[in-house]
């Protein structure tokens, strides 16, 4: 991360001659709408970064024809969970320019119960808690899969506690296949939920978190389910309680570790899987195939 | 969500994009329904779907479109290709080719679309399939297309081949219209070879399971290899070898062309070996042996043709058998023929001439043969050397088969060593006139490399021993500084052993001619200046290193030898004031004058003889010395007094052999004859009588008189027989010093041990005969230098010290 990233911080080159070419729309060939945002962008910077884009702005579709893509907001569309946060979108293409993305502070101001609080008030004490009261390990690879784990418990770093849209921007992230604006969404949420785990936008960033990624995509979950089984306090909030009743996966990982077993029984880590999946694999061929004889008879 | 209202939306889309419609298709819309049924859980449900859909696509529209162009007549034509023969071959091949772009099209096609759908179904790939191990959608759609369509068969009839049977089948049919010399579309089957790169035999995705290898390869090269050995079957019979190897060489780098352009260039090797096999492993022993063959080639010198053979046969086996073989063949026998040749030369003429021509001239005759024996030896080395530079790069295996056959002929041949010695000694009295330095320098290395192969070093030895004392002896040497680097380089090859007699041959030179001199200044310092005294130049031989033939006369004179030649008084006083002189500096030493050896310069007075108009000459005769001994008794005698060849030998003690030789050359050649025989013959005998050539005519002042047989030359059956004799002799010598040496420091050895211990001893002088080993061992057992050891289980010596 030497001097190419330098330049994407300033928005894609500028830097002292005033506006970058992101901030000035200079050289833009492509349009980003979602919601109330409409952003110039550019496909090269989309795309250098981005699977996803990279086939959006290429030629084989209309978008990358047109030169435009509208991506279904939230806004227009409420019960369509594949759909997006501007707020998140707009996010995102901060982040692909400046390699990094601001998100509104939320103060700690309002907890449910006072029991739960700690000694002293403000983010690094908290912190302090966290790690204290976590065993070592929790993010460990109870997962099996060390995708990505964020680097949380480095040096105390001061949080916007925001982790609502942490967690809508990693879901970005995971949907556009961004890996760099992953790890970073994750890493920041993770803060914010050490700031902010006792504030009710947590009932909401869970919410969040196991509606809009799967059960493989283990990054927030693992940091939300680690969150309450530290803190059990919080399975008495009730708009916790109906967002875990709400979602059976959250309901099934929190079982399973209570009995102290990994979050997700399947993980194909060791080697004594391989014949397993192997089989799943011929029989889902099958499935698939159908096999040539059937074919002919059909004919 | 509605799963099925979702996929339908997809599904159209997928439609559209197989029918080429994409560009009206938005990816968001895709993307977020393919997304939004994954974070719904079905991602199981979608993965199976779009495989479906694939599959009825293939085999549905696509399998429709590929069998349309496999017509019944491009079927049967492919079937039965061997026996049909070329009729319809034109529309044959054009619906071929039709089928090719058909496929290639459907291929390209399918890898396009499903590009596009693994696009939309990024986020499918990426998190379901991640996650449940599946191979990607992109990895099954191609599965399907190698099942669907190339394990499909023609309207569904079993008894024909499959699509990739049938594809097998017309690529190499294209292949084989190339072979024969028509152009074909090379991308178009580079495009479906591609595609059976791109697929895989089964689920497993290795290198072996590739279509490419399991069906189309095998193919190719069993195709080939049939082709290559009708062609190989046809060359033989139609083409000379020159033309084979050419054709070979071409279709070699053809099919090289063939694999960068047409196929894989993971097939080069595997085609070059079949092409090399068929053309070259199991042919080249045939086209060696050829009437055009190797042999021709050498004939005709075909040095390119050559080099062709060569380069073949060492790309399939560095060790060349074939050529190696049929070159040491042709070696031996051009080889053998010079043996021949040397020996029927020598033989020439010799029964109806013998009685007039004299034996003399047969044994020049011989000797001419023997140096054209070694010129031709030569000039066939020089051949096969230029050929082997040339046409062989210089490669070590055809080396050492040459050397080996050229040894093997050489040494067949039972007087290489003389001839050797004799070549060495004619350059050196003739051949190296008016040559440059360089010539010199080539021919001396010419030489060495002949005596490289001669295995008897010893019997070579003693010739040129032989030789080399008869040119120091009689001035015969062009130069001494060749000479002497003959002898450096005979050292360098042979070692010092071998060339410490012959250096100390030029010692004693030196030595005498410092001997002369200071005699000369002994003389003067004497004061009696005689002005009628004797001049003497004198060769001081030492005994053991000059070849015992030149210092002693034959054995059969043995006993004449004994008596000492009588020389006049004159003679005699400076005789004694040399030996004087020198035992002066030497005490303690033998001379032993050789008579047979030294020679003189005589000045004659003929008288006038008014009758037939001579005036007085005079000339200065340089004879033998043993011929000064003869004429000087012809100074007592009155003139027309005769003697006879008894009276001169009762006078002066020359051996039988060397007087009648000597007498020979004074009274029986024609320009020389100081003496007159009576009667005149050519055959001495000792009744006849010698007079004094008064009316001898000389052309010039100096007249030298030869003596007969005295130059070197061939060896008569009788010296023969005494060299053979005198060179066993030696080598029992040889053979009891190697035994002794072996014994001393094994102290007890067996037999066998002992024999192969000293044939390896002595083999870089000669091959020891192992009969000769053996009575040997018994000698050296009499004489009590070795016992044999009694109970011991094979015969064993023990070394007495």
């Amino acid at each position: 991360m030497a001097s190419a990233p330098t330049s994407r911080k300033q928005g894609f080159v500028g830097a002292d001659r005033g506006s970058s070419l992101y901030e000035s729309g200079e050289l833009t060939d492509f349009t980003i709408e979602c919601g109330k945002h409409s952003m110039r962008v550019h496909k090269a910077v989309l795309g250098a970064q981005s699977e996803h884009f990279r086939v959006l702005c290429g030629q084989k579709f209309k978008e990358g024809c047109e030169g435009k893509v509208v991506l279904k907001s939230t806004e227009d569309d409420d019960a369509d969970e594949a759909c997006d946060d501007p707020e998140a979108i707009k996010l995102m293409v901060n982040f692909l320019y400046y390699e990094d993305y601001k998100a509104e502070q939320i103060l700690t101001k309002f907890h449910y119960t006072q029991t739960l609080r700690m000694t002293g008030s403000g983010s690094s004490t908290q912190y302090k808690v966290i790690k204290s009261k976590a065993k070592p390990g929790i993010f460990r690879n109870l997962r099996g899969r060390p995708k990505a784990l964020p680097t949380v418990f480095g040096p105390p770093r001061p949080s916007d506690g925001n982790m609502v849209v942490h967690a809508r921007v990693f879901a970005v992230a995971t949907k556009y296949s961004i890996p760099a604006l992953q790890t970073l969404a994750c890493s920041k949420f993770a803060a914010a939920v050490a700031v902010n785990w006792d504030h009710p936008h947590f009932a909401e960033a869970t919410h969040i978190v196991y509606n809009t990624t799967v059960g493989s995509v283990r990054q927030l979950r693992d940091i939300v389910c680690d969150t309450i089984r530290d803190h059990k306090d919080l399975l008495d909030v009730p708009v916790i309680e109906s967002v875990i009743k709400a979602n059976k996966d959250f309901s099934h990982e929190l079982l399973r570790l209570a009995y102290e077993l990994p979050a997700t029984a399947k993980e194909g880590s060791g080697e004594g899987d391989t014949e397993d999946e192997d089989m799943e694999d011929r029989e889902l061929l099958s499935m698939v195939g159908g096999v040539s004889e059937s074919d002919s008879d059909s004919n | 969500m509605d799963f099925e209202q979702t996929w339908a939306i997809l599904a159209s889309a997928f439609t559209q994009i197989h029918e080429k419609q994409a560009s009206k298709l938005s990816f968001e819309e895709l993307y977020r329904n393919a997304y939004k049924i994954v974070l719904k859980k079905k991602g199981d449900e979608l993965y199976l779907r779009v495989a479906e859909f694939e599959r009825d696509w293939l085999s549905s529209e696509i399998e429709r479109r590929i069998h349309k162009e496999l017509p019944p007549q491009l079927m049967n034509a492919l079937q039965g290709r061997s026996s049909a023969g070329s009729v319809g071959d034109d529309q044959v091949r054009t619906q071929g080719e039709r089928f090719l772009r058909q496929l290639k099209l459907a291929w390209e096609d399918h890898q396009t679309c499903m590009s596009m759908l693994t696009d939309v179904l990024m986020y499918m790939d990426r998190v379901y399939c991640a996650d449940t191990r599946r191979p990607s959608i992109f990895t099954t759609a191609m599965s399907l297309f190698r099942d669907c369509i190339l394990r499909s068969h023609v309207r569904g009839d079993d008894s024909w081949p499959d699509i990739c049977g049938t594809l097998n089948h017309v690529i190499l049919d294209q292949i084989r219209m190339e072979r024969d010399g028509d152009f074909i579309d090379k991308h178009l089957i580079k495009a479906n070879v591609y595609m059976l790169e791109g697929l895989y035999d089964s689920h497993h995705e290795v290198e072996e399971e590739k279509l490419y290898l399991t069906s189309f390869e095998y193919e190719f090269l069993a195709s080939s290899a049939e082709f290559y050995r009708a062609l190989g079957d046809r060359l033989l019979k139609e083409s000379d070898a020159g033309q084979y190897c050419r054709e070979t060489r071409k279709r070699i780098d053809e099919e090289n062309d063939r694999c960068r352009s047409t196929l894989l260039e993971s097939t080069t090797p595997k085609i070059q070996k079949v092409v090399e096999d068929e053309l070259i492993r199991y042919r080249m022993k045939d086209l060696i042996e050829s009437e055009s063959g190797v042999r021709f080639m050498i004939t005709n010198e075909r040095h390119d043709d050559l080099a062709l053979v060569f380069d073949l046969e060492a790309r399939v086996d560095p060790r060349k058998p074939e050529l190696t073989k049929a070159l040491q063949k042709i070696i031996l026998e051009m080889g053998t023929n010079l043996n021949d040749a040397a020996q029927l030369g020598a033989a020439a003429e010799a029964p109806e001439d013998r009685a007039k021509a004299p034996a003399d001239k047969l044994v020049n005759q011989q000797t001419v043969a023997a140096l054209k024996w070694v010129e031709d030896v030569l000039e066939l080395k020089d051949k096969f050397d230029a050929m082997w530079k040339q046409s062989f790069q210089s490669d070590q295996t055809i080396h050492t088969a040459i050397m080996r056959s050229s040894a093997e002929f050489i040494n067949s041949h039972p007087r290489c060593a003389e001839y050797m010695s004799l070549f060495i000694d004619d350059n050196m009295k003739k051949g190296i006139k008016g040559k440059t330095e360089l010539e010199i320098e080539a021919l001396l290395n010419k030489a060495i490399v002949l005596l490289r192969y001669v295995q008897e070093k010893d019997v070579f030895e003693l010739y040129y021993k032989k030789h080399l004392g008869k040119r120091l002896l009689m001035g015969r040497s062009l130069s001494i500084d060749v000479e002497k680097q003959m002898i450096f380089r005979m050292k360098m090859e042979l070692g010092n052993n071998f060339t410490a007699k012959l250096e100390g041959m030029f010692k004693d030179m030196t030595l005498s001619e410092e001997l002369t001199a200071g005699y000369k200044g002994y003389v003067a310092r004497l004061g009696d200046a005689d002005p009628r005294r004797i001049d003497l130049a004198i060769n001081v031989l030492t005994s053991m290193t000059w070849p015992v033939e030149t210092t002693n006369s034959a054995p059969d004179d043995a006993r004449e030898s004994r008596l000492k030649t009588i020389y006049p008084p004159a003679m005699e006083r400076i005789r004694q004031g040399f030996e004087n002189y020198y035992k002066e500096k030497y005490s303690g030493r033998m001379l032993d004058w050789k008579g047979n050896m030294g020679t003189v310069d005589v000045k004659v007075t003929f008288p006038k003889v008014p009758s037939k108009g001579f005036k007085e000459r005079r000339h200065e005769l340089n004879v033998s010395t043993y011929a000064m001994l003869i004429l000087l008794l012809f100074n007592d005698l009155p003139s027309g007094a005769s003697l006879s060849l008894e009276e001169i030998q009762a006078r002066t003690n020359i051996p039988t052999n060397e007087l009648v030789r000597n007498l020979q050359s004074l009274a029986v050649a024609p320009k020389t004859r100081i003496l007159l025989k009576e009667p005149m013959s050519k055959d001495v005998k000792d009744t006849d009588k010698f007079f004094f050539n008064e009316g001898f005519m000389g052309k010039f002042h100096k007249v030298k008189i030869g003596i007969v047989s005295a130059g070197n030359r061939i060896e008569n059956d009788r010296e023969r027989v005494e060299t053979e004799k005198k060179n066993n002799d030696s080598r029992g010598y040889a053979i009891e010093a190697a035994v002794v040496r072996i014994m001393k420091q094994r102290k007890e050895l067996s037999h066998q041990q002992l024999v192969t211990e000293t044939i390896t001893q002595l083999n870089s002088q000669f091959k020891p005969d192992v009969n000769m080993i053996k009575k040997r061992i018994e000698s050296l057992i009499e004489r009590e230098y070795l016992e044999r050891i009694e109970d011991s289980p094979s015969s064993s010596y023990r070394y007495l010290a």
